[in-house]
């Protein structure tokens, strides 16, 4: 008996076992994109403000910029509620706005807020937070001027910055103050983009668990080649990040990046930090040091 | 602590188990022995044995030896028998009391008709097991592989069981990552089981003697995987005379060599890449071509046979895969891994009723790569060493139990050092023990019904984790064509993998520790074995599991210095279901199965797909292989492979946007993206064909000229979809999967 129903009960369990789950590829949906980063002890940023697209469409910044936004950044005061507010005038280019006071500083250690109100619809309201890491400074770099990948590197002996609830996050970053009579490095100029794509580069996130703490509480950080795109004068500047830079950067890198664990194709989400739409509201402080990188030929 | 309230527990269960029985077995006979192949004294693992007039028989162990007691006095008919092999058969008078001792050879049969897969057939046995399988390395050689033949390649022909990718040799099991399976070579750990990066696995067919493989709800004599396990024997060599293979591929080649000595015998095999001719050729016709690459394994054995009930044996494996790639101007990048594996068994027979193994191990698996780009360097060095010791027993105090217990205990020392730019900039040196003790009854309360129950105690000193695990099956035998299968079982993992589908070379395992407990699932499944008529069989079995306490690094860390342990992993959950049927012709000039598999499995994360379930890339709906063997005369067998699965899951990118970046030139253009992998690539398909000619060569030993073309009518199966982000708008170009590539190999066997 059971030998002849056999097959019907496997017959009825492949047609009904693959009716149970059902996990649908979602549609796009239109989302709000701000971007505006702030950095210790410079004046307040522009924030420009547009919309996303779909994929198949072409990037215009001017196309999907938003007009006529209310946008207003806040200073956090120690008890929670705003110490200062910048509200935010549209400029002449559609979509980035500036800010009316234009001499107010960035101050380091301190809590601010974005709100961007006035969209499409009254309710719609974008928000994000983010708090500035504590300002540090260069104690001593131990030469101005070197021969690319020499044995003696650019060392940056530097105070240290303070970001609550983690280790201090760094991002080397050089400028070449001069590309246009300097060449690339050997590693920079076998890339495939243009020349001046690669004026300012940088080194990606690196955690300060990567450097000596010394016994006076300063560290030292050793200046990779890699990092240096140009010979010639270069500005050479260590920036300690916000968690907003941190995830957006993290996340952007595994996105495009890949690597790691991430298998071939596969694609993450970006982390955003940003209520009612997405984007970047990041903070940063930095120090800065003029360099000369010598070819040595 | 744990470790000690565990083995007295153990303790007092098997001397509440066995007493009952030890009068009973006075007065019963009993019969044990070697079961061998009579042209290479090879032992056969899971060769039947049983008594004709009886329900009584067994099945040799991973040694090759069984044990039947429980035989009332009398004459019997006993009969050894092993699919592709003759029967063979002795009448023999039991004594009340007696204990016979019966080693058989067995002779190969007619290997025109022998079958592709074995897998036992008239005994109940654990080869039967639900969710087990077994592969033989006549199936690995015939099917058609890219670059060579590969157990691995093989067993991912199997329902249940997936590949990544055609560049990937990795097991994907009912669900399951790769490091969810415990791979085993002679009861040794491997950790890193692949070359080419992964391309296909290192064992060397050559060199195997046996496969065996726990897809899922696997006994209690194994632990420390959430999934299975895949448990692999190296020939012992041959008893009888000296004999080898030489094997010429075009990309790799293999030696092997065996033989007889005074005290037992021997195996040596030899297998390197012979890349470096097409590497030249490339390397003036395309850019990025390693400057150097090679990989090369040895097997080796050594058998020595004391006397009748002792043998010692002592197994060792090395592979090394070596690369030297430069990417660019001022960008390169080697990289030197591979494993080295050491084992010693000693193999007694305590009694005619007991059987006992004991053994020692050594893993060492290790990964040294070195990237250079623009004058910063980073070089890593990440070792794993694994010592330990095992002791199994056996006992079969009557015909209705057959107990096992066992213990097995170790040390693990995982170094990872990364140098960035001259600097140290990671030194983990993570140190642990582990022990584990098991036993397991497996009782046939009446002719129809077996039941196998286990319990295995785990103990991790890094975090000070113990856990038990409770297995059971129970089988049922409807008649003699008919047998339904039920299982449960509980599984702890006290480690996780760092790796990529794409590159095995880079290889981490991390493990448990305060705050990182170990994942653990549970295991249930339905079985089904069927066979309608003689040389035709019908598997089908259901399974469901879980996946908790899941811990895997964040792929989002981009920078571990200064983090604590717990902050590099992530934490999630999973299941997996699914239903599986294999259709089987054992034997005739037409052979083969055909494999069919539902499945879905599903991974949670928390802050991830917005913590809600999604099924990983590997996951795929319906997957189906059909494997044909047809011997056109004594000389010429043609093979094909059919595959077919439904697309990968992929994360289908909807919109983007724009925005500056802060440190530097170039904007940055990142994606808005929907449902984690809630897309589907095309569907997958795939034809190879292999023909082998069998001949001799020059009359000094037999051979074989093997023709093979891999993706016969090319299709372009889709390995993922590359997003141009820096074209605007984006382009999307398909990342194909292998071509049509046609093969040629030629054995010598002397």
């Amino acid at each position: 008996m059971l030998n002849k129903t056999l097959p019907y009960l496997l017959l009825l369990l492949i047609v009904i076992i693959p009716a149970c789950e059902v996990y649908k590829q979602d549609d796009y949906v239109e989302q709000y994109v701000v971007e505006a980063f702030i950095t210790a002890g410079e004046t307040l940023p522009e924030v420009r403000l547009s919309r996303t697209i779909p994929l198949s469409q072409t990037y215009v910044f001017e196309a999907v910029a938003i007009s006529g936004a209310d946008i207003v950044i806040r200073l956090t005061g120690e008890n929670g509620s705003p110490a200062a507010e910048y509200t935010y005038t549209e400029s002449s280019l559609r979509g980035v706005y500036i800010p009316d006071d234009r001499d107010s500083r960035i101050l380091s250690g301190r809590a601010y807020t974005l709100e961007v109100t006035g969209l499409d619809r009254p309710e719609d309201r974008i928000t994000a937070s983010t708090i500035v890491p504590q300002q540090f400074e260069i104690v001593s770099l131990n030469v101005g001027e070197t021969v690319y990948q020499s044995d003696i590197q650019f060392e940056f002996k530097l105070t240290r910055s303070f970001f609550p609830g983690r280790q201090n996050i760094f991002v080397a970053s050089s400028t070449a103050l001069d590309p246009n009579n300097f060449p690339l490095t050997p590693f920079w100029a076998d890339r495939d983009g243009k020349p001046e794509e690669y004026i300012q580069v940088s080194s990606g996130l690196i955690n300060e668990g990567n450097y000596t703490v010394n016994d006076d509480d300063t560290i030292d950080l050793r200046y990779p080649w890699i990092g240096i795109a140009y010979y010639g004068p270069n500005r050479l500047t260590i920036y300690a990040v916000d968690d907003n830079i941190f995830d957006y950067y993290r996340s952007l890198q595994t996105q495009q990046g890949g690597g790691g664990t991430i298998s071939p194709g596969q694609i993450e989400n970006v982390l955003w930090n940003v209520e009612g739409g997405i984007g970047l509201f990041g903070a940063r402080a930095g120090v800065s040091a003029d360099v000369v990188v010598n070819s040595g030929f | 602590m744990y470790l000690h309230q565990a083995g007295t527990f153990v303790s007092l269960i098997v001397l509440i188990t066995m007493l009952p029985f030890y009068a009973l077995a006075q007065q019963r006979a009993s019969i044990s022995g070697y079961v061998t192949e009579s042209t290479t004294g090879e032992t056969i693992l899971g060769a039947n044995v049983y008594l004709k007039e009886t329900t009584l028989g067994s099945v040799t162990n991973n040694s090759g030896y069984y044990i039947i007691s429980g035989i009332r006095p009398g004459n019997y008919t006993v009969v050894w028998s092993f699919i592709g092999y003759e029967d063979v058969q002795r009448d023999i008078e039991f004594e009340p009391g007696q204990s016979v001792r019966m080693d058989i050879q067995l002779t190969p049969g007619d290997t025109y008709l022998q079958e592709l897969v074995v897998e036992a057939d008239a005994f109940a046995d654990e080869r039967q097991s639900i969710g087990s399988a077994q592969v033989t390395t006549k199936l690995v050689k015939q099917v058609p592989a890219v670059l060579q033949a590969d157990v691995f390649r093989s067993i991912q022909l199997l329902p249940g069981i997936k590949a990544a990718s055609d560049f990937s040799s990795g097991l994907y099991i009912r669900g399951g990552s790769p490091d969810q399976t415990l791979i085993l070579l002679d009861r040794t750990t491997v950790y890193n089981p692949t070359h080419f990066f992964g391309f296909f696995s290192t064992f060397n067919p050559d060199a195997i003697k046996d496969i065996r493989l726990y897809k899922g709800a696997y006994p209690a004599e194994y632990g420390g995987r959430l999934g299975s396990v895949v448990d692999i024997y190296n020939k012992d060599g041959n008893r009888n005379q000296m004999a080898g293979t030489l094997s010429m591929g075009l990309l790799s080649s293999r030696a092997s060599i065996e033989g007889p000595y005074s005290k037992g015998s021997y195996m040596l095999a030899f297998r390197r890449s012979t890349l470096e001719p097409v590497l030249a050729v490339l390397r003036n016709q395309v850019d990025t071509v390693p400057d150097g690459f090679y990989f090369y394994d040895i097997n080796g054995k050594l058998n020595f046979d004391a006397d009748e009930n002792n043998r010692v044996s002592i197994a060792f494996y090395s592979g090394v895969d070596d690369v030297k790639f430069p990417f660019g101007e001022d960008l390169r990048f080697n990289l030197n891994y591979g494993n080295r594996t050491l084992s010693s068994t000693w193999t007694r027979i305590l009694s005619p009723r007991v059987f006992a193994n004991f053994t020692v191990t050594g893993s060492n698996y290790f990964s040294t790569p070195r990237f250079e780009f623009g004058g910063t360097a980073f070089e890593r060095s990440n070792t794993v060493n694994d010592y330990s010791i095992k002791s199994d027993f056996e006992w079969m105090p009557n015909s209705e139990h057959s107990v096992r217990t066992g213990i097995w205990a170790g040390n693990l020392a995982l170094d990872l050092r990364d140098r960035f730019d001259g600097l140290e900039t990671l030194n983990s040196n993570i140190r642990t023990s582990y022990a584990a003790i098991y036993i397991q009854d497996r009782w046939r309360p009446h002719t129809r019904w077996t039941v196998t129950a286990g319990l295995r105690g785990n103990y991790f000193t890094r975090g000070d984790y113990f856990r038990l695990d409770p297995r059971i099956s129970v089988d049922y035998q409807v008649s003699s064509r008919l047998k339904l299968q039920s299982a449960y079982g509980r599984y702890h993992q006290f480690l996780t993998l760092i790796t990529n589908e794409a590159f095995s070379g880079f290889d981490v395992w991390l493990t448990t520790a305060d705050g990182v407990a170990p994942a653990w699932g549970d295991q249930f499944g339905l079985g089904l074995k069927y066979a309608p008529v003689r040389n035709y069989n019908v598997e089908v079995e259901l399974y469901y599991r879980t996946m908790r306490g899941l811990f895997e690094l964040d792929p989002r860390i981009p920078d571990a210095a200064g983090l604590d342990y717990a902050d590099l992993f992530r934490f999630g959950t999973g299941y997996a279901y699914g239903l599986e049927v294999l259709l089987e012709k054992t034997t005739g000039r037409l052979n083969g199965f055909i494999g069919y598999t539902y499945g879905n499995t599903r991974r949670k994360f928390e802050n991830y797909n917005n913590s809600n379930f999604y099924p990983p890339k590997y996951d795929r709906t319906h997957d189906m292989n059909v494997v044909m063997n047809y011997n056109l005369s004594r000389k010429w067998m043609l093979t094909s492979v059919f595959s077919y699965a439904t697309g990968q899951a992929y994360t289908e990118p909807l919109g983007r946007t724009r925005i500056r970046d802060p440190f530097g030139t170039l904007p940055t253009d990142p994606l808005t993206v929907g449902r984690v992998n809630a897309s589907r690539l095309p569907a997958y398909h795939r034809l190879d064909l292999s023909a082998t000619y069998y001949s001799t060569f020059f009359g000094l030993g037999d051979s074989e000229l093997q023709i093979q073309v891999i993706n016969a009518y090319s299709r372009r199966n889709i390995w993922f979809y590359n997003f141009e982000l820096d074209e605007n708008p984006p382009g999307r170009t398909e990342v194909p999967l292998l071509p049509v590539i046609p093969s040629l190999s030629y054995t010598i066997y002397f």
